[in-house]
């Protein structure tokens, strides 16, 4: 396998979603190729800390603003209404 | 009670059943949004402006998807709409700390310091992508949400939701590697 080869797939490589043969040859490769393997670990770095981004909680009360203009929209496209 | 059975009862008329969806999803798309914009206001405005025009929408979502689905969709549009008006603004480092709770019981002032400063970096790293990257990066990333349901909120198959992945995180990794490269570095 070629750097080429083995950088297409590193983000695969790296979920574990690739066939066991392709997942060997990867590895094997990382182990020689410091670029390689470099590219690697940045890709591996940039995956856990998206995943490490703190949950935010919506504004106070964001359901019950939303679930009110949503009752001004239902009043108003109610044909009865008008 | 399900989405679907939601759905059903608020395409009834049954506006009280948006509410239960609302509720149920209403963190998920926040945090989709927030983190798409990098700010928190807009955040706000812009999820409420998602939910209603599924509310406004739901008589035509027929549920050959999920409601999860459509719902990140009409996220992402919105999201990335309000991204572009606000290219100019995007380009700043935007102060997230304000809204982001820290995940450590007791954290010391230093590493306190250290995790508001790799937030904003990847935020601001986020911000600088294009929508379409970001897109797919907080989909999978973020939201852990599998290729199949990536590919259909993006409506692209799923080798493609692969390969843009891939050169979504190639793009932000070139955007951190002088950060990263110095931590590794420091240790």
């Amino acid at each position: 396998m070629n750097c080429q080869e083995a950088q297409t797939q590193l983000s695969e490589y790296l979920e574990s979603s690739l066939d066991a043969l392709r997942m060997k040859s990867i590895e094997t490769h990382l182990l020689g190729c410091p670029v390689c393997r470099a590219e690697a670990d940045g890709l591996a770095d940039c995956i856990q800390e998206i995943a490490r981004l703190p949950i935010v909680d919506p504004p106070m009360g964001f359901a019950q603003r939303v679930m009110a203009h949503a009752r001004v929209i239902e009043v108003k496209s109610s044909p009865w209404q008008s | 009670m399900s989405d679907a059975e939601c759905v059903r009862r608020l395409q009834r008329g049954e506006t009280d059943a948006f509410e239960f969806l609302v509720r149920r999803h209403e963190k998920t798309i926040f945090n989709l949004v927030y983190r798409m914009l990098g700010d928190y206001d807009e955040a706000a405005e812009i999820s409420q402006e998602v939910f209603l025009s599924a509310f406004r929408a739901v008589g035509q979502f027929r549920g050959d998807a999920n409601f999860s689905t459509w719902l990140y969709r009409i996220a992402l549009n919105h999201a990335s709409t309000r991204r572009k008006t606000l290219g100019i603004r995007q380009r700043r480092s935007m102060s997230i700390e304000n809204a982001d709770p820290l995940s450590d019981p007791q954290p010391g002032p230093s590493d306190v310091l250290e995790k508001k400063e790799i937030r904003e970096r990847v935020q601001s790293a986020l911000n600088q992508l294009d929508p379409e990257d970001a897109e797919v990066i907080l989909l999978r990333d973020l939201q852990d949400i599998p290729y199949d349901e990536v590919a259909r909120v993006l409506e692209i198959p799923v080798g493609t939701v692969k390969s843009r992945l891939h050169r979504a995180r190639r793009a932000l990794k070139s955007r951190l590697a002088s950060y990263f490269c110095a931590g590794r570095k420091a240790v």
